[in-house]
């Protein structure tokens, strides 16, 4: 495996170095740079949950009409270290697409390295990317092909908690039609922290099916897929812009990038073991104005998707494997000037008939989304609440974001938390935070 | 044949001086008959008096006086700048006590007094509409400064018209009974002004108290210019001739040709009108002229001929000279006949007939009488005239000009083609324009009240607009009062109109006052019965009089009145016309039909032909006074060559006009004619005598030529000092406007003088017409000749030109809208775009984008790539502008933190781009206005930074339209050689100023219109932005795949 990663490191390579024999001029190469300050109080003892200072460098360079490098990296150092204690083991992600940890308090991750050719009316896309599928906010259904670190739950920006992979994209127009293909061998799953860390994942629903009188001896190490072409994810898209609509076909046979808990007995008690299952998903997307209304949704069925049951039954036996339709519908208003208000109804359903489920088998969310934007755009004033109707929990996210000059930003925000400590957001109570950010591009 | 004709005249004058008694008693008796019947002279100096009774708008303004009994107002404020304002208990009971006052003041409709204390409050008390005096005559004034406010403020009606909006005034409105009586009210109401008690100050103004002071000021004016004008002229005359009977033959012909004139004017009923008062003062100048020239004649002649026999020397003098008098004077009629044929008002038609009378009075006395007196007059000699060595002065110093003039004539006309296209150039900054209350001195109460009430409240001018529908009640139908508040909605959208007021305003406060009181019922009742019952319900709780300036008691037809803060009419003029093009657009069907009125609307009707008629009465004085030149030199290069030196002083006129700022208006309106036929006669009289010399005495040119300088001349320079003064009197009217006239008149006269004297005889010289050189044998040349016309042909051109250019008929709102549309664009684009946003306090911040356009036969598309900042870069922006009008754009933004397109709505085009100070609907074509979502109503012609432009209203064709570009209304001034516009005004929704969009600089880049620099900026903000092109390529070939969803995501 470790050979396969490195033929496409180098592969990479060698483009670079090819492209990079051609001369240079100041135009065709662009180096930007940004640093951002992040400190975030919670109701404790010990209030600060982070202080962290994160510069991020991105380089491009165009050497001709055709080709196109892209190099992004970040380092992040946070001396609270509540966010992933220690030094996680990343054990969800590939060997290739490792975090550089140094000490307990600073990572250094290449985020992105790709080279973008321009050949035969087809765009090739070839390094590590991020691909971004469907439009919804806060909540995913068809933004699936890369997965997330959990880190802060869903609270940083998927621009930012999204992970990268090794993949190859190709895209080319087809009369009226975008088509896009993927091969991503890069087999990196959600990042979930520990339970120990402020975001750890403590619902029952995250956790293991273990029964009150049962007792949890081992977690054992998650067991990846390890083959690079039998194991990678691909799939693909067609997306075409036909009589006011916009309309997207999407289909990705991939691992789940959460892992089901595969339950055995052992000494008087019961082993987990993680395990990553496969599935297929098909989507489709649209989005059309209609009157003063951009209304959008996202469909995805996903079939052979694995749960873990509730704690009942044979351990051997808690899990069930069905089909799963998510969706969301959203309307976004722009009706008042410089303002967008947008409300979505998500819904994600287990078709698991009467099988106990750890998780609801209809869950539901609303979310509700506003943003106004004043002196010229230089402040943003924006309000997100998120909740969940089956637990009644949600969250709760004013923010105000002020624009000092083109390369000085403010922001002041709080996320809040609250509901049913089992539910999906309700669970994060004790880390309701404020926090003051700070951006600023050299 | 001149020697038939010279014995013919000494023949006719022997006669007359034979029959000298019979002349005195029938000129004397004339005077006096006709002296008398200026005890019948009537004055009527009403606006209304400028349009001819048969003028329909008069007539349907007298109809709609019928219906709705609109007189004049006389409106007077009460402002109180103390804490409180005008709800102060004092300035409350200030406004009831002059509202009682005025109410009670003769010549005041009683019925007509509105104010604060006398009209209604309307509101909604437990579902009852409940309708009681503002001002309760029983409550006490510190209780209401303390509900008024909140009473006021719940009647939108109500604010700017009897409240200010700043809540420091009020209006008192009285319409007065009879507009002649306007004068007298005024003085009355000033004086009940003067003691009235404490309270704030007290202000009176409006269009009927202007009418009545400028009465009065024109009286003042007449009583004091008069008899100035007389010893004026007859001072200029001591001194010229130096001689007691030179004074006496003026004083008689300046009393027979007033006499005439006025008498004649009284006697034939035609009243004394405002601009009536300067007949006579000009009059008095031009009558003296031919006497002057007579007078000129003989005395010269008796220095020559000291022993010649004084009848002899009478005969002889007026056979010598008759031929330039009368045709000098028919000239100068002729200028008068342009204006009498010409004008379209007829104090102008009676100003321009009688001053006819008046010209041919004085040269029928200069003619008969003056060589009758001179005749019976012991004195012989004037003292001014002395053997010719003993001359001194003026004359050897005019000679001396004229010597060198002569000898230099190629210099004398290079100079003067020089003066020509100096003065043509400042010709084209002439404008037509008028505005009332500049009639009256900057430090006048009338106009400082003026300057309060429209500054402070909604305005003193009014322009109504009669809705008539076909049958009784049809107003009310929710159709007609619908439209009625549109057309409100429109007025108000137009710039100088701050408020309006109908039955559709009463309605919607009794369907709000109905319903709870609840300001969601602000609206107009939905049905006929509910429309019909607030009315029956407003006659029984209160007098149904009380709509009588709003709806007639069949409610069949009412009256929309707009209140504007200008009578200047440049300023009115697009609210008059937009309106009307409104009213053709919206009023066309048979139920309901508009027409304008009201003083605004009466104004432009007479104002608005000025110009064309000034230039018409120009043309036709100009084609009169050519034909008569040519007659009486039987040649037409002869004819032409006389007017080259008035065309000049013309254009010199108007040069002097645009550069002083000073308004072709009503009063400045005759002077171009009067100096046409004035100053035509410096050069009949320089041209006769220098062919008179020649022919008569045998002398070459140039001799000829200095021999006019040596005694003619001096007769035109002591004219010319004479009416020139005449005419400066007039400058010491009490009226600014008369001044400008006097002051024009008097330029045009030097000017005139000037031109003829420094350049007729190189004139001459340079064209040699046959008409002179013939006899003397001098080669005839036939392309100076042909070149001279050229040049006049050219002077004429220069000074018409820019008039005429500016009176060219205006293109309809559809014929720009799709001139603009055609404007080409190229089928592809690609541009760098700088955008610089500076904030009120000076900061800047800094984008830069690439822009791509690509059009097809169905869709422009746009994409705006942001490059710079980092913080933006890569932020995408995609359009489709359809061309099918019913196909609303599609819109997508790409956002790179968040990777993902957004659609967007079209309903989004009205929100800011990116903090720029321009919206998404700016961005995507801000050069063009498309007809599908715009209406434009060409306002006028105009000049902007030198350029002409045309200036056009721009209206969304819907409020949901409104309601998504951001704004209710624009002003555009578009270029109409390239049809960009090169500025453009917008208003919000509430009518507010909101931005200006300026396209600074653009040129033809590949053959096509390209905008170089774009300026934005917010009135409301204070902040602006640049936008600047550069990297500008047409016709690129952009592929189509670079302008989709997919490529806005490819970071460039």
């Amino acid at each position: 495996m470790g050979d396969i990663s490195k033929s496409v490191a180098a592969a990479f390579a060698s483009l670079a170095a090819h492209a990079a024999a051609m001369p240079v001029s100041a135009q065709d190469f662009e180096l930007q740079n940004e640093a951002d300050m992040f400190i975030a109080l919670q109701d404790d003892e010990e209030p600060l949950q982070t202080s962290e200072l994160t510069w991020k460098s991105v380089a491009k360079w165009r050497p001709s009409e055709t080709v196109r490098f892209f190099l992004s990296t970040r380092i992040r150092i946070d001396p609270v270290d509540k966010l992933e204690p220690g030094r996680p083991a990343q054990e969800m992600r590939s060997d290739i697409n490792k975090r550089l940890l140094i000490g307990d308090s600073m990572e250094v991750e290449l985020r992105e390295a790709y080279v973008a050719l321009d050949v035969l009316d087809t765009d090739f896309t070839l390094g590590k990317q991020q691909i971004v599928w469907g439009q919804a906010d806060g909540l995913k259904v068809l933004d699936i092909v890369n997965p997330q670190s959990f880190r802060s739950f869903i609270l940083e920006d998927f621009d930012q908690s999204r992970i990268p992979l090794w993949s190859v994209k190709v895209a080319r127009r087809l009369g009226p039609f975008d088509i896009q293909g993927l091969w991503i061998p890069d087999r990196t799953y959600h990042e979930i922290p520990s339970p120990d860390a402020a975001f750890g994942f403590t619902s029952l629903r995250y956790l293991p099916p273990v029964g009150p009188n049962e007792t949890l001896v081992a977690l054992n190490p998650a067991q990846r897929p390890d083959r690079l072409a039998g194991d990678a994810d691909y799939g693909g898209k067609i997306s075409v812009f036909a009589w006011g609509w916009d309309i997207g076909l999407h289909a990705l046979r991939h691992y789940n990038d959460r892992p089901v808990y595969h339950l055995q007995p052992a000494n008087g008690g019961l082993t987990a073991t993680p395990i990553y299952d496969r599935q297929t998903t098909y989507g489709a997307s649209f989005a059309k104005p209609v009157g003063g209304i951009v209304f959008r949704g996202e469909l995805a069925y996903a079939s052979g998707v694995a749960w873990n049951a509730a704690p009942a039954g044979p351990p051997e036996e808690r899990i069930i494997e069905e089909g799963k339709f998510s969706y969301v519908v959203a309307a976004d208003w722009r009706g008042i000037e410089n303002t967008l208000l947008s409300l979505q109804y998500f819904q994600d359903r287990a078709f698991v008939g009467s099988k106990p489920l750890l998780r609801p088998k209809n869950d539901n969310f609303i979310t509700f989304y506003a943003r106004h934007e004043t002196l010229q755009d230089r402040l943003t004033v924006d309000f997100q609440w998120l909740t969940n109707l089956n637990d009644g929990d949600g969250l709760l996210r004013p923010k105000i974001r002020y624009e000092l000059s083109d390369s000085l930003r403010f922001m002041v925000g709080g996320d809040w938390f609250y509901g049913n400590r089992q539910g999906v957001f309700g669970e994060f109570r004790n880390v309701s935070r404020a926090y003051l950010r700070i951006e600023c591009n050299l | 044949m001149r020697h038939d004709g010279h014995r013919r005249a000494s023949a006719v004058f022997g006669a007359i001086l034979a029959r000298w008694r019979a002349v005195l008693i029938v000129s004397a008796g004339l005077s006096i008959l006709l002296g008398f019947q200026l005890t019948h002279l009537v004055k009527d100096t009403s606006i209304d008096a400028f349009l001819s009774p048969d003028n329909p708008a008069r007539i349907y303004r007298d109809t709609v006086k019928d219906v709705f009994g609109l007189e004049d107002a006389i409106v007077v404020a009460v402002v109180n700048d103390a804490p409180g304002g005008v709800y102060a208990p004092d300035s409350l009971a200030l406004v009831s006590w002059l509202t009682d006052k005025i109410r009670m003041t003769d010549g005041v409709d009683p019925e007509r007094v509105i104010s604060v204390a006398t009209e209604k409050n309307i509101y909604g008390k437990d579902d009852e509409l409940v309708i009681e005096p503002l001002l309760a005559p029983s409550a006490s004034f510190g209780a209401a400064a303390s509900s008024l406010p909140r009473a006021i403020e719940r009647l939108p009606l109500y604010h700017g018209t009897l409240i200010s909006k700043d809540g420091r005034g009020a209006m008192i409105i009285a319409e007065v009974l009879r507009a002649e009586d306007a004068e007298a009210v005024y003085e009355r109401i000033l004086s009940i002004a003067d003691s009235a008690p404490a309270g704030g100050e007290v202000y009176v103004a409006g269009e009927g108290a202007a009418q009545g002071y400028l009465a009065s000021y024109i009286d003042a004016d007449a009583r004091k210019l008069q008899p100035l004008a007389f010893v004026t002229i007859l001072i200029v005359v001591a001194i010229a001739f130096r001689n007691v009977f030179a004074i006496l033959a003026s004083l008689a012909i300046i009393v027979f040709t007033v006499s005439s004139s006025l008498g004649s004017m009284a006697a034939f009923g035609i009243p004394y009108f405002a601009i009536t008062g300067a007949l006579p003062i000009i009059l008095i100048g031009m009558s003296i002229i031919d006497a002057v020239h007579i007078l000129n004649h003989y005395y010269a002649k008796r220095r020559l001929q000291l022993h010649q026999e004084k009848r002899e020397a009478i005969v002889e003098t007026m056979a010598e000279i008759w031929r330039p008098i009368v045709l000098t004077t028919l000239t100068t009629i002729a200028g008068f006949v342009g204006v009498a044929i010409t004008a379209a008002m007829p104090p102008m038609i009676y100003f321009a007939l009688f001053a006819i009378v008046g010209l041919a009075a004085a040269l029928i006395a200069s003619l008969t009488l003056l060589p009758c007196l001179l005749l019976i007059y012991p004195a012989h000699d004037s003292a001014a005239y002395k053997p010719r060595e003993q001359q001194t002065g003026s004359v050897s110093w005019l000679q001396q000009i004229g010597a060198f003039f002569t000898d230099r004539h190629m210099i004398s006309l290079a100079f003067m083609g020089l003066v020509a296209l100096m003065v043509a150039s400042q010709a084209r900054e002439l404008t037509i324009d008028r505005k009332l209350i500049t009639n009256f001195k900057a430090d006048e109460p009338i106009r400082i009240a003026d300057g309060v009430i429209n500054s402070r409240f909604a305005g003193s001018n009014f322009l109504d607009v009669v809705i008539e529908a076909d049958a009784p009640e049809g107003i009310l139908e929710p159709e007609a009062l619908r439209k009625i508040e549109r057309l409100q909605e429109f007025g108000e959208s137009l710039s100088f109109v701050s408020k309006s007021q109908s039955i559709a305003d009463y309605l919607k406060l009794m369907n709000r006052a109905v319903n709870a009181d609840s300001d969601d019922y602000f609206t107009l009742p939905e049905t006929f019965e509910e429309a019909a019952q607030y009315m029956l319900l407003y006659s029984a709780s209160a007098d149904p009089q009380d709509f009588a300036e709003e709806i007639d008691p069949h409610y069949e037809t009412a009256l929309v009145r707009f209140y504007l803060t200008t009578d200047r009419f440049s300023e009115f003029a697009p609210v008059v016309t937009g309106m009307q093009n409104y009213i053709d657009a919206n009023f066309q069907d048979s139920t309901l039909t508009a027409n304008m009125s009201g003083r605004v609307a009466l104004a432009y009707e007479w104002i608005a032909p000025l110009g064309r008629n000034h230039f018409l009465s120009v043309f036709v004085s100009l084609l009169f006074i050519t034909a008569l030149s040519t007659l009486l030199f039987r040649s037409v290069s002869m004819g032409l060559l006389t007017v080259v030196p008035v065309v000049l002083t013309l254009v010199a006129i108007y040069g002097v006009m645009g550069y002083a700022g000073i308004w072709l208006e009503p009063a400045t309106y005759m002077f171009a004619a009067i100096a046409l036929g004035l100053g035509v006669d410096f050069s009949i009289h320089m041209i006769e005598r220098i062919q008179f010399y020649m022919d008569e005495r045998g002398e070459g040119f140039d001799s000829a030529a200095k021999a006019v300088y040596g005694g003619p001349a001096r007769a035109l320079f002591t004219n010319c000092t004479a009416v020139g003064l005449g005419f400066s009197l007039l400058m010491l009217s009490e009226l600014p406007t008369i001044n400008r006239f006097g002051f024009l008149t008097a330029v045009a006269l030097g000017a005139s003088f000037l031109f003829s004297f420094f350049f007729i005889p190189s004139l001459v010289k340079w064209v040699k017409p046959k008409a002179i050189f013939h006899r003397s044998g001098a080669p005839r040349s036939a392309h100076k000749s042909a070149a001279f016309i050229a040049l006049l042909c050219i002077g004429a051109g220069l000074t018409f030109l820019p008039p005429q250019a500016r009176a060219e008929a205006l293109p309809s709102g559809e014929e720009v809208s799709n001139l603009m549309q055609a404007r080409e664009d190229g089928s592809s684009f690609a541009v760098r775009l700088e955008m610089t946003m500076v904030s009120r306090k000076g900061r800047e911040r800094r984008r830069t984008a690439r822009i791509l356009r690509l059009d097809d036969a169905s869709v422009r598309k746009l994409m705006i790539r942001f490059i710079e900042p980092d913080s933006i870069d890569g932020t995408a922006f995609l359009t489709f502008d359809y061309r099918d009008a019913g196909e609303t754009d599609d819109q997508w933004i790409y956002l790179p933190a968040l990777r993902r397109e957004r659609r967007i709505t079209p309903g989004d085009r009205g929100d800011y781009f990116f903090g720029t100070d321009f919206t998404y609907e700016d961005v995507k074509d801000s050069t063009k206005f498309d007809p599908a979502d715009f209406e434009l109503v060409p306002l006028k012609r105009d000049s902007f930074e030198g350029a002409d432009v045309i200036i056009v209203s721009v209206f969304p064709r819907s409020e949901k339209i409104a309601e998504e570009v951001g704004y209710s209304r624009a002003q555009a001034w578009i270029d109409p050689e390239s049809w960009m516009p090169v500025r453009a005004d917008y208003w919000d929704i509430a009518g507010n100023p909101l931005k200006t969009i300026s396209i600074v600089s653009y040129e033809r880049i590949s053959g096509y219109w390209t905008p170089l620099k774009i300026v934005a900026e917010n009135a409301k903000t204070g902040h602006s932005t640049v936008f600047d092109f550069s990297d500008i390529t047409y016709d690129a070939a952009i592929d189509e795949d670079d302008l989709t969803v997919r490529a806005m995501k490819r970071k460039l």
